[in-house]
């Protein structure tokens, strides 16, 4: 894995320099709301293009079990399910709104989703010593103006040290236990409407590199762009215990079986 | 009351596939979509919270017994930029759903499609 890695890298190093030779470059205003375009999960559109994640034997096998268990009411390789982050790449299916606020040092993407906040480093720093994981990991990103025309229009990124559970989205495909993944990005704004994320993620759960696509839609900021705070501790269902899943009756005070022949769950209150 | 009409389930599940795509936060495969069944009660509670708003309905059994579901809806995000707020739907509303159970049984599911006993649309996944 670190040899494709390395690849990568180079091939963002040498897009800084093209980038780079321009002095008086200005950032971009990308401010105002982004919506994803297409559906939750990467397929229909992105596996179109891409193909499905070309999974290792192990996790095809995994992956499959997942799906066995589903089908039997279990909701296995779903980890936001229990309110966990979907952590990258998966947070850039962008299932809620997303805002970019650029700053020279640092962009920002605000996420509906879990009411998060993302940093990408765009200060010219190198990679700490130690970088605590993070669902989000950590990520540095840099800024290429590809038309020329004295505005950045791509921010190229590459995120490491990114914390598990995770999966690609909801159809039982997880990442590597290992959360050795690397993800690049490559943002761009096509037109006055779009965006587009160009997303490739190594991981040990694949035989190799994996791009897929994404695009977002633009709504310029007004008094009538809506945000909507996302807690989803709030009104969660869905309750893990151990390798059994419940569905949490809040009404009857009780863990609902999700699955035939699992026992409903009734606290002792004596 | 537990209704049984099998073209009825048929083509508000039929209608429902064709129009959503679920702002879920997780998987819905824990839910039975092979075998959903419409569902006639009484609004107990709309929860509109995340990560998903819930219809908590009241529902007579074949026995008569009142059984309350729980039923899972999209999120506040989507529902409140289709125009829905806490104090759309209030307690005591009937309310007419298909919805796709749990498959152990227990009383909680999937809505997917809401209507009013006369058969006008509740549909939080659409503009109002």
């Amino acid at each position: 894995m670190n040899s494709l890695i390395k690849l990568f890298t180079l091939t963002s190093i040498s897009l800084l320099a093209a980038s780079c030779a321009s002095t008086g470059v200005q950032y971009p205003d990308w401010s105002g709301q982004w919506t994803r375009i297409g559906s939750l999960n990467w397929e229909p559109e992105g596996y179109a293009v891409a193909g499905e994640p070309p999974l290792t034997p192990e996790y095809q096998a995994k992956r499959e079990e997942f799906q066995r268990l589903r089908d039997l009411g279990v909701l296995v390789g779903d980890p936001p399910a229990t309110c966990l982050p979907p952590g990258m790449p998966r947070v850039l299916t962008m299932s809620f709104p997303f805002e970019m606020i650029v700053t020279p040092n640092t962009s920002y993407m605000l996420t509906d989703w879990d009411s998060a906040v993302r940093r990408i480093f765009t200060d010219g720093r190198d990679w700490p010593a130690y970088m605590l994981p993070e669902f989000n990991g950590y990520s540095i990103g840099e800024w290429h103006d590809e038309n020329g025309d004295g505005v950045y229009d791509m921010l190229s990124i590459e995120t490491r040290s990114i914390k598990g559970p995770r999966s690609f989205d909801s159809t039982a495909v997880v990442l590597h236990e290992n959360n050795e993944t690397v993800v690049f990005e490559e943002i761009r704004r096509l037109d006055d409407g779009s965006l587009e994320n160009t997303i490739t993620t190594i991981d040990d759960a694949l035989t190799g590199p994996w791009t897929v696509q994404r695009q977002y839609r633009h709504t310029p900021f007004s008094e009538d762009v809506i945000w909507v705070e996302y807690v989803c501790a709030e009104n969660n269902r869905h309750i893990q215990l151990g390798d059994e899943w419940y569905f949490l009756n809040k009404e009857e005070g009780t863990l609902d079986p999700t699955r035939v022949g699992q026992p409903r769950l009734i606290p002792d209150t004596e | 009351m537990r209704l049984h009409s099998t073209i009825f389930r048929t083509l508000f599940f039929m209608l429902s596939f064709m129009t959503t795509t679920a702002s879920a936060h997780h998987s819905t495969a824990i839910y039975d979509s092979d075998n959903p069944i419409d569902l006639l009660g009484r609004v107990v509670e709309w929860q509109f919270t995340n990560p998903h708003v819930f219809i908590i309905l009241a529902v007579e059994d074949e026995n008569g017994e009142e059984v309350v579901w729980s039923l899972e809806g999209s999120n506040t995000s989507g529902v409140f930029r289709n125009g829905y707020t806490p104090d759309t739907l209030q307690p005591g509303d009937e309310l007419l759903i298909s919805v796709r159970p749990l498959r152990s049984g227990a009383p909680g599911g999937n809505y997917r499609n809401v209507r009013y006993p006369d058969g006008t649309p509740f549909d939080p996944r659409a503009p109002r």
